[in-house]
């Protein structure tokens, strides 16, 4: 069943007197338990794929749709709905809310669908077991490593069972233990909960972690392999 | 110089709001407090500079101070023409209707002051210029002309602007209205507007001192001898010689000596109001303190990366203050012209007072010349630049790796430093020492700079109040609130340091508006109370002329029979007084009919507890009962002597009695009546109280009364009840300057807390991303912004009262009793602070509103979104 389809998808921003094209005609479809890394230089428009997959930001052209949902005819607070219900984020800098607590952070989509701290405390719990930050429920951001915090991150974008996880360059602030730690539970996860996952990342070792990488430039794919066990070169590179 | 171009200069355009803000903020501040300056400068100048144009030439004045003397006495003075010219004059306030329109006591609005001058004109004219036109025609006369002209005893010349103004003629007829009595005066010439005619704004009539004497009912008295020295005569040796010979009762004295006795008898009125406006400073001081805030901890990356390559701590520190100094020269600029447009409406509002309670005066704002521009600025930058100096030394003590990482921004923080604790206790106590010094020079110093001491006392100790309330609401959360108020919740918390200083303003303000309630609300009780249990009399009755009691207005002894011939009338008690300069200050002596308040009044006594007894020996006697503001600013007390100038020369009266008087902190002496005829001119009453038979109809005893008295004399009949509520209405009207300097300092401080709420938003603008992407709907974000100014609201409300009440002590037990010498009772206006905290409440959460606005329309953009 396919999960997440862009088709046709491009993206113009407007600087002053200069346009800049970020993506140029993409298409890319991910089915349910799908793990797909984008890999690309920067600037090539991967970051941009992702927030027009997430329903962040609208494209000048193409169409998303999400569980079959055409994401530009919705409106804005039927796309923050998607947003909340369907699709978890990951993102480098973590980006955990520093005034709340680890707990609060996790359980923040479930909280911000209505429910009460009370209802959500065992699904909390329970993430924050599965990504192992347990023994940090009551901190706050400010007091966790960059591991720990990536952790929760991962929680809170998996907390409300979305069906689809966007993660840009989710290893890009943790040192390479941490950054495997991370990698290893998000294909776990991917692998135990069926959820499609779409990774943009410069990390070899992030790319090498996915089913599929999708390689792009200058706002297009410039092509798309399905890794099985072989491994990719030894310095990292991938395009 | 570049540096600062660059880093602070360039900035405050990139934040045109928040630059606006603070420059607006802080020109209210300065612009009040100029606003207040210019217009205590005005009441005071419009007495004096009316003095000074009206005195001429005049170096000297010959009198019996507050009373005039006997034209008689003129032939024992014949020496004073070895010094110079004298000229006797009539200079009185009297009421002028300038068109002749019927019932003059159902027309009280069409009266209008004016100064009447009674001269011999060929005399004055060695004194004051004249400049008189016998028709429109702008031809000067020469003054035998102007000695035709007021030869006929109803002539009258009034000023160009006078006859201007009300579309007089000549030959018209205006009325003369002194007490009851109504004279018509024919308008014979014009005054020019120069010389004396410029004074009051045109106000000023020239009569013949003979026909002002008829006029005013008062043949064979003039109110003083003017002198004007020859010229080589020095001042000082004139003025002691002149002393030396005078007979007994006389007084020689410069012109600017009444001026003098003014300014000293309005300095408590214009230190409080000088102390209220500086309220408003201090809020837009606090706005500046917290705009430096702001602009240090949203910019500490910045600051850390000017350390890293190089930039020392006193580059730092220089831009920051020089930031400060940027604002403070802009708003001081703005303050004095806003200032000056302020400071009418500031005139306004006191003049009514000034007049009412002290003197009849023609109160204009003066130009705004470079004195009050100097002290806007004198006032202004250097305490902006102190409440910069936190802000900016915190700049300088940055880290500069710790300062690049961001670490301690949003942090939340879990508890408060010691010095958020130690500092208010130290104000608070050092504030409680304070309240308990005496007065300095008759001025509450002591009982400013200790309301002054709780306020500062009260913003250092905000950080820790927030932290307590934060702690409250984050239990009541865990059980019963929602997201948006857990979010709320938790984004002050870590905003503590930034919100504590628009807080505190707020707080400050209303903890003054508060402390002002209670007060007004407590005096308007007890004066209310003291009206109620000392007017006694079924009917008072009164010239036209509202105001002090002493003065010309006095009621004939025609009336005074007419009214007495009704069969219904039991008693009567009159009042009568006079200005008596008294310790460098005028004070009031008066004579009531001591048989008649001890049989029917009911005068609330201090000391001793039995005043009726007191009045009853006091009767006939050398003896004065006086008021309580008399006795706490002098120290005078029963048992006490004073010495008074009277026409016959000092006199020394015996203190019987303290009595409660809410009518005038003048300091009032009370003696007799009959006494008091004794010891000064036979003076008749101003007022008048009259007992009816307990059974009596009081309306239509008045109704009578006024019948019998007839349509032209002026004279007007209140009831108890109608007297009453004249009084309260007075009483409100005096204090509408106060509530006007309230409502500017909260609103400027309202305008505080929506732009730190506007600034907070601003600046969380990356996690305000982040909760959208996570699903927080703008609803969410609403809610939640609301709620933070909500919050505020109730926190500041709540810190307001407190302090408020605290302040009110101070106000009453300490301020105004060394003030004006009145005690007053506490009362709590429950009803008014209830209402005013549901207001203040909501009013901050409005203040909230454009913020919430602005982050439910938050896109999710490039600009927002994090990067990687």
């Amino acid at each position: 069943m396919t999960v997440m389809e862009a088709t046709g998808l491009r993206k113009l921003y407007r600087r002053g007197n200069t346009s800049v094209i970020a993506l140029n005609g993409l298409d890319l479809s991910l089915g349910a338990g799908a793990c797909v890394a984008l890999v690309g230089p920067s600037g090539c428009g991967k970051s941009t794929l992702l927030h027009l997959c997430g329903g962040m930001d609208r494209p000048t052209a193409g169409e998303v749709r999400v569980e079959g949902r055409p994401l530009s005819q919705l409106r804005d607070d039927e796309l923050t709905r998607v947003r909340r219900e369907r699709i978890g984020f990951v993102f480098q800098s973590f980006h955990l809310l520093p005034t709340l607590t680890v707990s609060e952070n996790i359980g923040l989509p479930l909280l911000l669908s209505g429910e009460t701290p009370r209802s959500t405390k065992a699904r909390v719990e329970d993430w924050a077991e599965r990504v192992g930050v347990t023994n940090r429920l009551d901190h706050l951001p400010s007091e966790l490593s960059g591991g720990e915090a990536q952790r929760v991150a991962i929680a809170r974008a998996l907390v409300h069972d979305p069906v689809l996880v966007l993660a840009d360059e989710p290893t890009g602030s943790l040192d390479r233990e941490n950054g495997s730690k991370i990698l290893d539970l998000l294909k776990a996860i991917n692998r135990q909960s069926g959820v499609a996952l779409l990774l943009a990342t410069h990390d070899a070792a992030a790319a090498a972690a996915a089913d599929q990488v999708v390689e792009m430039c200058d706002g297009r794919i410039l092509g798309e392999r399905v890794q099985d066990d072989t491994p990719l070169p030894s310095d990292g590179s991938v395009t | 110089m570049i540096l600062f171009r660059a880093f602070i200069i360039r900035n405050l355009r990139r934040q045109p709001l928040r630059s606006l803000a603070t420059v607006l903020s802080l020109a209210v501040g300065v612009g009040v407090v100029v606003a207040i300056q210019l217009a205590n400068v005005s009441s005071v100048r419009g007495f004096s500079s009316a003095l000074d144009t009206i005195a001429g030439r005049t170096s000297l004045e010959i009198s019996t101070p507050g009373v005039g003397l006997d034209e008689e006495r003129l032939a024992q003075l014949p020496w004073l023409q070895e010094f110079g010219s004298v000229s006797p004059v009539i200079d009185v306030d009297v009421l002028i209707s300038p068109k002749d329109n019927g019932r003059l006591n159902q027309t009280p609005r069409k009266l209008e002051l004016i100064r009447l001058l009674g001269v011999d004109i060929l005399r004055d004219r060695m004194l004051r210029d004249y400049f008189v036109q016998s028709d429109h025609t702008e031809q000067v006369v020469t003054t035998q002309r102007v000695l035709q002209l007021l030869t006929d005893p109803d002539s009258v010349l009034l000023t160009k602007t006078f006859i201007e103004r009300h579309g007089l003629a000549i030959g018209e007829v205006v009325l003369l209205v002194v007490g009851d009595r109504t004279t018509r005066l024919q308008v014979n010439g014009i005054l020019s507007d120069e010389g004396v005619a410029r004074a009051l704004g045109g106000n000023v009539a020239l009569m013949d001192i003979a026909a002002a004497q008829l006029a005013l009912g008062t043949l064979g008295r003039i109110d003083r001898v003017d002198l004007v020295l020859r010229n080589g005569v020095d001042l000082d040796v004139a003025e002691g010689m002149i002393s030396q010979r005078l007979p007994s009762g006389l007084e020689v004295r410069r012109p600017s000596t009444r001026g003098e006795e003014v300014e000293q008898m309005l300095s408590a009125f214009h230190f409080n109001l000088s102390a209220l406006s500086g309220i408003a400073l201090i809020v837009g001081l606090f706005l500046v303190y917290n705009t430096g805030s702001v602009s240090v901890i949203t910019r500490r990356s910045e600051i850390g990366m000017l350390r890293t390559i190089g930039a020392t701590r006193r580059v730092i520190l220089g831009m920051f203050l020089g930031e400060a100094a940027f604002y403070g020269v802009i708003g001081c600029a703005l303050g004095s012209p806003l200032g000056w447009l302020l400071a009418h409406g500031a005139v306004g509002l006191t003049s009514f007072t000034v007049n009412q309670f002290w003197i009849a005066s023609a109160a204009e704002v003066p130009p705004l010349d470079p004195t009050m521009i100097a002290l806007a600025f004198v006032v202004g930058l250097p305490l902006v630049l102190i409440a910069a100096a936190g802000p900016a030394l915190e700049a300088a003590g940055l880290v500069p790796l710790a300062a690049i990482r961001g670490d301690e921004v949003l942090i939340r923080r879990r508890g408060v430093p010691r010095r958020f604790i130690l500092v208010p206790a130290v104000l608070f106590a050092f504030g409680g020492f304070l309240a308990f010094q005496g007065p300095v020079s008759g001025l509450p110093v002591f009982g400013v700079l200790a309301a002054l001491s709780v306020i500062l006392g009260t913003a250092f100790l905000m950080p820790a109040i927030l932290f307590g309330f934060q702690y409250l609401w984050g239990m009541v959360n865990r059980r019963w609130f929602r997201i948006e108020s857990r979010l709320a919740h938790a984004n002050l918390e870590s905003a503590i340091p930034r919100v504590a200083i628009s807080v505190a303003a707020l707080s400050v303000s209303i903890a003054m508006m508060v402390a002002i309630a209670i007060m007004v609300g407590s005096f308007r009780e007890t004066v209310d109370y003291w009206v109620s249990q000392t007017l006694q009399g079924d009917l008072f009755v009164s010239g036209p002329r509202q105001g002090p009691i002493s003065g010309r207005s006095t009621i004939s002894s025609e009336s005074e029979s007419i009214i007495a011939q009704h069969p219904e009338v039991v008693a009567i008690d009159g009042l009568m007084g006079i200005d008596v300069p008294f310790a460098g200050s005028l004070v009031v002596v008066a004579g009531g009919r001591f048989a008649v308040m001890s049989k029917y009044g009911s005068l609330q006594f201090k000391s001793p507890a039995d005043g009726t007894g007191v009045l009853e020996t006091a009767i006939g006697s050398e003896s004065v009962v006086v008021s309580e503001s008399f006795s706490l600013k002098y120290g005078i007390d029963v048992g006490s002597v004073v010495e008074l100038p009277t026409p016959k020369g000092s006199v020394d009266f015996q203190v019987v009695g303290v009595y409660f008087d809410y009518s005038s902190d003048r300091g009032t002496l009370v003696m007799d009546a009959a006494t008091f005829g004794r010891v000064f001119p036979e003076l008749r009453p101003a007022a008048l109280t009259i007992y009816l038979r307990p059974d009596a109809d009081v309306e239509s005893v008045r109704d009578e009364i006024r019948t019998a008295l007839g349509s032209d004399r002026s004279l007007f009949i209140n009831t108890n009840s109608a007297l009453r509520e004249n009084a309260l209405s007075v009483f409100d009207s005096t204090f509408s300057i106060t509530r006007a300097l309230e409502i500017i300092a909260i609103a400027v401080s309202m305008f505080g807390v929506a732009t730190t709420l506007l600034m907070l938003v601003l600046e969380r603008r990356r996690e305000i991303a982040m909760l959208r992407l996570v699903g927080a709907d703008r609803f969410h974000l609403k809610r939640m912004i609301m709620i933070e100014a909500g919050a505020l609201g109730l926190v500041t409300q709540f810190v307001g009262l407190i302090v408020g009440f605290v302040l009110s002590l101070i106000l009453i037990y300490v301020v105004n009793v060394q003030s004006f010498g009145w005690t007053i009772q506490f009362h709590l206006p429950i009803g008014f602070l209830f209402q005013a905290t549901i207001f203040i409440v909501i009013m901050t959460s409005l203040a909230g509103l454009y913020p919430a606005k602005l982050a439910g329309r938050f896109q999710l953009n490039d600009d927002h979104l994090p990067n990687g």
